[in-house]
């Protein structure tokens, strides 16, 4: 699906992100925008299950957050080798998926947003509880700085950066095959016209299944990331709240686009970067510009973006059909 | 596949036993017992709200039979699921097409045509897979003279190609037992006559049963004819049993010609 265009158009964005660290940005700005790209990684990861399975998940921090504890664990008790500690967070997230999508695969719409919340907040309480291992709701800090391989450690903006573009980037080419593979148009087939899928032999809740799985295992590497921003890990990231930042930065950024969710990220965290430094209502804010999203570009500034960069060809997002959505068998 | 031998009916594809159902204190299917035989072409029908699409949903699993077996190819399947027995080439076309309109009539057949590979839920599969679900669609497309539309969105093709679609979705699931639920309503005289020459050539194994209003097809069509009334089965026969059967002209040959 992915023409040579859009394979071009990735490749400028790469290249651009690649040599923005070149132009002189300041350290913080550059760990600014790894944050922005692993929340962004996150985000998308989110968009498989709500824009290209509808399925409104209000649980995905629970992925998020496990995959950062995991990864903050095992970087300070047994290594903090990227390469190791990483797949720690994924491994672990997309075991916490998986229990949550096989409890959850056979609901649909509200049943599936509350089941959803209500794991994901089983999974916060456990974080939340278990002071010794967790530190609680103090958090968990003294966590050490990742190393390549070599042994090298990864202390400054710029080299946080480019692990999280590494991540960005794989997590995308991931995401991407994915929706374009024939599991993904099952997905979007569930999404449009469950009976007829049934009735062509597909298990509905075996492609759910499979969705969680691997958007867990999305989130869990973003989460991985996550606590070597800053050195410290809070069990704000598994709560429900979270999951709903993540909700709004995908409304933001545009569903069913995947890289919506790095431009979402990126007004969420500007907004509360830039505009909490003039105003305590920051988040008035951003709930205003959410309500205008919703309001004037009801697809999301991604979808926007994505028309204008049509001409270039960069993939199809899967719109929305206009079908009768009666569960009626008829 | 038997090719062009004679199709001998061979056994019963298709047995319901006793089965009901009922909706609220509506029995809606009221027990029906039923062989429908092997690559036999079985016309189903009977007045607005007679059962027929609930015995259909009944044999396909979407409906839970309250009492009574469905066993098909000498197999019950009463407690499978309907993607289990789609699987097992138990296929059905719905009432109201069911098509994904946003694909193109190609990418819609390759959805099922994937299925029936057992490569619908791949993630990394060879091309040559991807390529062959393409095929198919173009295939079929081809042989119902709709090839130039293949490409286009199917929610842009007229109400009687998006039907027309909706079957060659059907077939590219290679059915060994297909339930077309009114699949000539909306279709000109033509485009059913395409339609059912479709569907018999095929293949000639698979077993078929029609549902239809327009008493004409089912009675040029079919080789025998089962009457559906209040939800229970008034009489099965062939097409002059039928025509000829007393009850079954009061009940609904009669006033079906005052309409
Ligand atoms: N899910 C359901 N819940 C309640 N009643 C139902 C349900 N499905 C069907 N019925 C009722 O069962 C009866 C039989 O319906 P069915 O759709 O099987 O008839 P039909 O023979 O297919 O009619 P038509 O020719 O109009 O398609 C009708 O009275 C219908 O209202
Ligand atoms: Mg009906």
């Amino acid at each position: 699906m992915a023409g040579n265009r859009s394979t071009l158009v990735l490749s400028v964005v790469v290249a651009a992100l690649a040599v923005l660290p070149l132009t002189g940005v300041p350290d913080h700005h550059l760990r600014l925008v790894a944050e922005i790209l692993i929340l962004g990684v996150a985000v998308m990861s989110l968009d498989l299950l709500i824009g290209y399975g509808g399925l409104v998940s209000l649980g995905h921090a629970a992925m998020f957050g496990v995959g950062a504890y995991a990864a903050a664990l095992f970087a300070t008790h047994v290594s903090p080798d990227l390469l190791l500690a990483i797949p720690a967070g994924i491994v672990a997230a997309t075991l916490v998926g998986a229990v949550m999508g096989a409890l959850v695969m056979r609901s649909a719409n509200l049943f599936l947003l509350i089941l959803t919340l209500l794991l994901s907040q089983m999974v916060w309480e456990v974080i939340f509880r278990w002071r010794d291992v967790t530190g609680g709701a103090d958090g968990f800090r003294g966590i050490p700085q990742l190393t390549l391989p070599g042994g090298m450690a990864i202390d400054s903006g710029v080299d946080l950066y480019y692990v999280a573009g590494v991540l960005a980037v794989g997590a995308y080419l991931v995401a991407a095959s994915f929706v374009n593979a024939p599991i993904g148009k099952a997905l979007v087939g569930t999404r449009e016209q469950p009976i007829r899928m049934t009735a062509l032999g597909y298990s509905i809740p075996r492609i759910r299944l499979s969705v969680f799985m691997v958007s867990s295992a999305i989130a869990g590497a973003a989460g991985a990331l996550y606590p070597f921003v800053n050195l410290y890990v809070g069990p704000q990231v598994a709560h429900w709240t979270m999951s709903a930042t993540l909700v709004i930065m995908l409304v933001l950024g545009g569903v069913c686009t995947l890289f919506g969710g790095f431009i979402g990220a990126a007004i969420y965290l500007v907004f509360q970067t830039h505009v909490s430094s003039y105003t305590d209502r920051w988040q008035l804010v951003v709930g205003l510009a959410f309500v205008a999203t919703v309001l004037f570009v009801p697809r999301g500034l991604g979808r926007e973006l994505h028309q204008l960069l049509r001409p270039l060809g960069l993939g199809e997002p899967r719109v929305t059909a206009e079908t009768d959505k009666k569960g009626t068998v008829r | 596949m038997t090719g062009h031998t004679s199709i001998e009916p061979t056994g019963a594809g298709l047995s319901l036993h006793g089965v009901r159902k009922s909706f609220g204190s509506y029995t809606a299917v009221d027990d029906v017992t039923l062989d429908v035989l092997q690559g036999e072409l079985l016309g189903l029908i009977g007045p607005n709200g007679a059962g027929k699409t609930t015995l259909f949903n009944i044999v396909t699993g979407f409906v839970r039979p309250d009492v009574g077996r469905v066993v098909f190819e000498g197999a019950d399947v009463t407690r499978l699921k309907p993607d289990q027995r789609v699987r097992r080439g138990l296929v059905r076309t719905f009432q109201k097409s069911m098509v994904f309109p946003e694909l193109s009539a190609e990418e819609n057949i390759a959805m099922a045509a994937r299925a029936r590979q057992g490569s619908g839920y791949a993630w990394w599969r060879p091309a040559e897979r991807a390529a062959e679900a393409l095929a198919e669609g173009s295939r079929l497309l081809r042989a119902i003279g709709l090839e130039r539309r293949g490409a286009l969105p199917v929610g842009a093709l007229s109400h009687g190609e998006q039907r027309m679609v909706d079957i060659l979705v059907s077939l590219a699931l290679r059915p060994r037992l297909l339930l077309m639920d009114e699949p000539t309503a909306g279709l000109t005289r033509e485009e059913t006559a395409r339609v059912m020459d479709l569907v018999r050539a095929h293949d000639r194994s698979t077993t078929v049963v029609l549902i239809a209003h327009d008493l004409d097809v089912v009675f040029s069509l079919c080789e025998r004819i089962a009457v559906l009334n209040l939800g229970a089965l008034l009489a099965v026969g062939s097409p002059e049993e039928i025509r000829a059967n007393p009850e079954v002209r009061t009940a609904y040959l009669g006033s079906h010609r005052e309409h």
